[in-house]
């Protein structure tokens, strides 16, 4: 080749050279994502590729869309239905909001065309009926994408085809937040060996005792701070319990009827003196619910003593009465020696009922539920909210997703210190939002006694039995034999095979 | 054409009757049928459609509860059956006899609870009687150095009468006093010329003239109340006890739409509505013997 | 002129009465002034704040969302009154003109149909009406329970109106027919207006029964943005019915304002409507 063209082909060449660096630097600086101030935490790289690949069957699913609609970003409504029915638990509905705007931004950083927006009711209205308003929704095939319910309701969701069992949305997400939910609580979603909920919240039904009244009846200091010890030892049983608030009846410390009080309704607290006792409640083997009639004649003795008809500790009044109406005031007002209520009321008291949180830790104490008789362990029960998926979604990827950035230490613990239910992430219990809370960090030893209400789809019914028979016992209808009858027959009648009775 | 004319009146006339028994056979005929049927099977929360002949009602007679809804059913009609009608006729006498401002008056307001929104009476009602210190009575009876009394707990049955008797004698009340309005004023008079005491009056004239009226209202007022169960279930709800109040039509509504947590048991729950509808159409089949015989089912006039 | 002590007896009764039914109504009036929450305590106004724009609990912007805006809810009430009350007076004023006019096969049939489903509550009803409606997608929508209550009422306003047509004497109809209008021409600019009052009384009644519906509302509807003032009422009852009692019984005076105004104005009707079920 002659020299003044090998020149000229090498100064071309490095010309293209130049110019394709200027136009590759131009096109770079052209479409490089704007730097913006930084919302949260810098997304390391490492983290950003695996977001993009989680995420990358979602986005060409959403990018197919765009195209189908021709060109405009998708725009996705997820409906999601919670209930409290307190009012304090309203984060339920408003964490899956913000987990949409979470949504947003990680959409927008990995390039995935869509806007969500949560849309839905939280609702105040009694169980039965959100839980109607939800399952008549859900048959007819209009239901929401996410709703909460009970933990155990996965039996009856499941076996009814109405929501997605969510094993393999865990396993993709496992280390965006599933690997932290505290161990135990997958058992309460856990049911025929799938994952059909992702545990919302949970918590512990403790019994509240007024140290003022335990005061005024002889008690000191150091015997009521000692209490929940004694009966997490085993010492302390319920027929002490039941000792005490008959004592205080007699002493006139509080009015007959006004030792020991409950909730008015049916509800997850009825089990629990029955578990006290010793008592199951489900075959592991069969999975079929399970009546200790002898454990059974034990709680409905206790009931029955406690009874006006006997020693006058539990009100014959009291289911005739309204939680919000007349057990909370009256509580708070101080004249009840027991409550067997739930954490959350502490939350309940202060948020609306105008307790002081230092009046609260002045007046009431709380333990588990003390074991039935010696040589029995002290229970408490749990019962974990959940979120479902519905399988009438039309996006449930993006509904779990929702779900999962809503399952957050930070946005957790909001909903948790507001209503008073404890965490269900091993990151909150060093949240500063959780730890903050004295009531919680009180509180969180009882899960390890915590039992949970059997996975069955006629849980309910067996549910309603108890209340109704105990409800008759009170109301002076029933004595104890004649409750056992009536809760035999009816649990027969109700439940046929579906209950084992063992006598 | 005289031909044309008549189809078209009768198309006409045909388009005017329509409506009316599209709707009634669309909502009230075929979800009674709907209701027998669904008694034959167990369709509950699963939303299948299984028949099972007449298990339910097997379930229905032998299951232990189900005396109690019947005593509840029973007491509860016949409680306020009573309380209607007496209490009707003692407003319709009392209105007709006083001044006809005054009686108008009393009549107009004791009509209102009938018309007045259901949810808003229960309240007050319940506030009323309340059996916590905050109740109006109660708060009366303390004022007054009593105890409280715990009204709605106790003395469930009264109350519930009362609450339902509020509004049911405002009906026989003005069908009393209307009748007793057009009773001729001659027989009256004659008898006071007679020297009868008005109590003579209202026995021996006044009542045996309004026994159809009575016997009407009774007998409505029987089968409305076997079906009525929306002023208890804004009120007690069933209890205070062990299903104190729960009479059949609120057990149905309950398996049906829950109560607590057990719910959606709809095969059994039409159980219950169907052997009320059989004895609402027994009972109706016997007052259209009774009744219509000579009523105005009389020809019309055209064609 | 001599004061019996029986008539003495009569008016002293008649005043308790006319007392004992007005207490209820005035407790509640007390309660909606009420200063306090739980009892008739002191005078404010306070309670019935939500007037100015629909908004309960304004003072809290959480929980105002809580509870669909008083407006709206007032909005479909509204419709459901109305609504019930054209198609009642509509339908059944057609249907007892043909029926106390003209003999037909099955007119009895049809009126004793009538004359049952008047005497038995739908609300008997309920469980098969509700799968009806899931059916028919009309479920959680306003334009379902209208026709659930207007076939509740039908009977009633064609028994009433019957009695009204029944009333009239043929020899009007029979005139303006001579006089070459049709039937239907007959109907409208005949009969009708002859039976206005009837009409009246009808249209009254299914609308004061529209307006304070609840059970089918509770049961067949779902949305919080489909509720009428009853289930709105009924959802405060039960979520804070110790609470707040002033609040509620603030919302039933806004409540029930048109009923008891068209109470006044119509009650001679609305009696009208009883009696007139019973002569059929």
């Amino acid at each position: 080749m002659q020299a003044k063209t090998q020149k000229s082909i090498a100064l071309l060449l490095i010309v293209v050279l130049v110019l394709g660096f200027a136009v590759g630097y131009l096109v770079h600086w052209a479409t490089a994502p704007q730097p913006s101030a930084p919302t949260g935490e810098v997304v390391p790289k490492s983290e950003y590729d695996k977001l993009n690949q989680e995420l990358q069957t979602l986005k060409n699913q959403l990018q197919q869309l765009q195209q189908q609609q021709g060109g405009k970003p998708v725009e996705i409504v997820i409906t999601a239905w919670t209930q409290g029915p307190e009012r304090e638990s309203i984060y339920r509905q408003l964490n899956l909001v913000e987990a949409a705007n979470r949504l947003n931004t990680i959409f927008k950083v990995v390039g995935v065309p869509a806007t969500v927006k949560v849309e839905g009711d939280f609702s105040t209205a009694s169980w039965t009926d959100y839980r109607n308003k939800v399952f008549l929704a859900l048959q007819g095939g209009t239901g929401p994408c996410i709703f909460q319910m009970e933990h155990h309701y996965s039996a009856l969701l499941s076996e009814n085809g109405w929501i997605i069992p969510l094993d393999d949305y865990v396993k993709k997400y496992w280390n965006w937040t599933y690997y932290d939910i505290i161990s135990g609580l997958w058992d309460s979603v856990t049911y025929k060996g799938h994952i059909w909920g992702i545990p919302q919240d949970t918590e512990a039904r403790p019994i509240f005792y007024n140290k003022l009244l335990l005061k005024q009846l002889g008690w000191t200091d150091d015997q009521i701070n000692s209490l929940p010890d004694k009966i997490k030892s085993g010492q302390f049983t319920l027929q002490d319990l039941l000792r005490v608030a008959e004592e205080a009846v007699q002493k006139g410390v509080v009015q007959p009827g006004y030792a020991i009080w409950h909730r008015p309704s049916a509800g997850p607290d009825w089990p629990i003196v029955y578990l006290a006792f010793g008592g199951t409640l489900q075959d592991p083997t069969t999975g079929k619910l399970v009546a200790d009639m002898k454990a059974w004649k034990k709680t409905f003795d206790w009931f029955y003593e406690a009874s006006m008809q006997k020693g006058k500790a539990i009100s014959d009044k009291i289911t005739s009465l309204d939680f919000n109406r007349d057990i909370h005031p009256t509580i708070v007002s101080g004249k009840v020696l027991f409550w067997m209520g739930g954490i959350w009321h502490k939350g309940q008291w202060i948020g609306s009922f105008n307790l002081s949180e230092d009046r609260f830790w002045q007046m009431f104490g709380f333990a588990l539920y003390p074991a039935g008789e010696p040589g029995l362990k002290p229970v408490t029960l749990s019962q974990p909210q959940a979120y479902f998926v519905s399988k009438s979604c039309k996006y449930p990827e993006i509904a779990f997703l929702i779900i999962t950035l809503a399952t957050d230490p930070y946005l957790n613990s909001l909903h948790a210190v507001k209503s008073a239910h404890l965490a269900i992430l091993y990151d909150q219990l060093s949240d500063p939002v959780y730890t903050k809370d004295k009531f919680l960090a009180a509180t969180g030893y009882m899960v390890q006694y915590a039992k949970y209400q059997p996975l069955h789809p006629k849980w309910s019914d067996y549910n309603t039995i108890i209340f109704n028979v105990i409800k008759g016992i009170e109301t002076g209808q029933f004595n104890s034999d004649q409750a056992l009858q009536v809760f035999r027959q009816n649990l027969q009648n109700t439940l046929g095979d579906s209950v084992i009775i063992r006598d | 054409m005289a031909f044309g004319r008549r189809w078209v009146r009768i198309a006409v006339l045909a388009l005017m009757l329509v409506p009316a028994t599209i709707v009634i056979v669309l909502f009230m005929v075929i979800p009674a049928v709907l209701t027998v049927l669904i008694s034959l099977t167990n369709l509950d929360y699963r939303f299948i459609w299984e028949w099972i002949g007449l298990a339910n009602y097997q379930k229905f007679i032998t299951d232990i509860n189900t005396p109690i809804f019947v005593k509840n059913t029973i007491i509860f009609v016949t409680g306020t059956l009573t309380f209607n009608v007496l209490v009707g006729l003692f407003l319709a006498l009392v209105s007709t006899h006083v001044h006809d401002t005054l009686g108008t008056l009393m009549r107009a307001l004791w009509y209102l609870p009938r018309v007045m929104p259901s949810v808003i009476y229960a309240f007050i009602m319940m506030w009323i009687f309340s059996p916590m210190d905050t109740g109006f009575l109660n708060t009366i009876l303390r004022g007054l150095g009593g105890r409280p009394v715990a009204w709605t707990f106790q003395y469930y049955w009264p109350f519930l009468i009362i609450v339902n008797g509020f509004i049911g004698c405002s009906f026989g009340m003005v069908i009393f006093s209307s009748a007793i309005k057009s009773i001729p004023q001659d027989y009256i008079i004659a008898a006071k010329v007679d020297g009868a005491s008005q109590l003579t009056i209202v026995r021996r004239i006044i009542l045996p003239l309004i026994k159809w009226q009575i016997a009407f209202v009774v007998a409505y007022q029987t089968l409305s109340l076997l079906a009525s169960f929306e002023y208890i279930l804004l009120t007690l709800d069933g209890g205070p006890g062990y299903y104190s109040t729960e009479v059949m039509i609120l057990q149905a509504y309950h398996l049906a739409f829950g109560q607590y947590l057990a719910s959606m048991r709809y095969g059994y729950a039409t159980v219950f509505v169907t052997i009320l509808l059989v004895i609402g159409l027994i009972l109706s089949v016997v007052y259209w013997k009774v009744f219509r015989l000579r009523e105005l089912m009389a020809e019309p006039k055209m064609e | 002129m001599r004061l019996k002590l029986s008539t003495v007896l009569l008016y002293f009764t008649a005043i308790v009465l006319t007392l004992i039914i007005i207490v209820p109504l005035a407790l509640l009036i007390g309660l909606a002034f009420s200063k306090s929450q739980v009892t008739i305590e002191g005078f404010t106004l306070d309670n019935f704040n939500f007037i100015r724009n629909g908004i309960l609990f304004q003072e809290n912007p959480v929980y105002s969302k809580l509870y669909p805006n008083v407006y709206t809810v007032t909005v479909n009430t509204m419709i459901l009154a109305f609504g019930n009350m054209l198609l009642v007076v509509l339908i059944s004023s057609m249907a007892a003109y043909v029926i106390s006019r003209y003999s037909f096969r099955g007119r009895s049939t049809l009126l004793g149909t009538f004359l049952v489903i008047h005497g038995v509550p739908a609300s008997v009803l309920l469980i098969a009406l509700y799968f009806l409606l899931r059916q028919l997608n009309l479920l959680n929508t306003l334009a379902g329970v209208i026709l659930v209550r207007m076939s509740v009422d039908l009977p009633l306003g064609v028994w009433v109106l019957k009695g009204f047509y029944d009333s009239i004497p043929w020899d009007i109809e029979i005139a303006s027919l001579v006089d070459g209008t049709s039937r239907l021409g007959a109907f409208y600019r005949v009969m009708l207006p002859l039976v206005t009052p009837g009409i009246f009384a009808v249209a009254l009644f299914s609308f004061l029964s529209g307006w304070g519906e609840y059970i089918f509302v509770y049961t067949f509807i779902q949305s919080q943005t489909n509720w009428t003032l009853s289930l709105l009422i009924r959802s405060l009852v039960g979520e804070m019915g110790g609470i707040n009692l002033a609040l509620i019984a603030a919302l039933s005076v806004f409540y029930l304002i048109p009923v008891i105004v068209l109470y006044v104005v119509g009650e001679k009707y609305l009696v009208r409507v009883t009696i007139g079920s019973v002569k059929g």
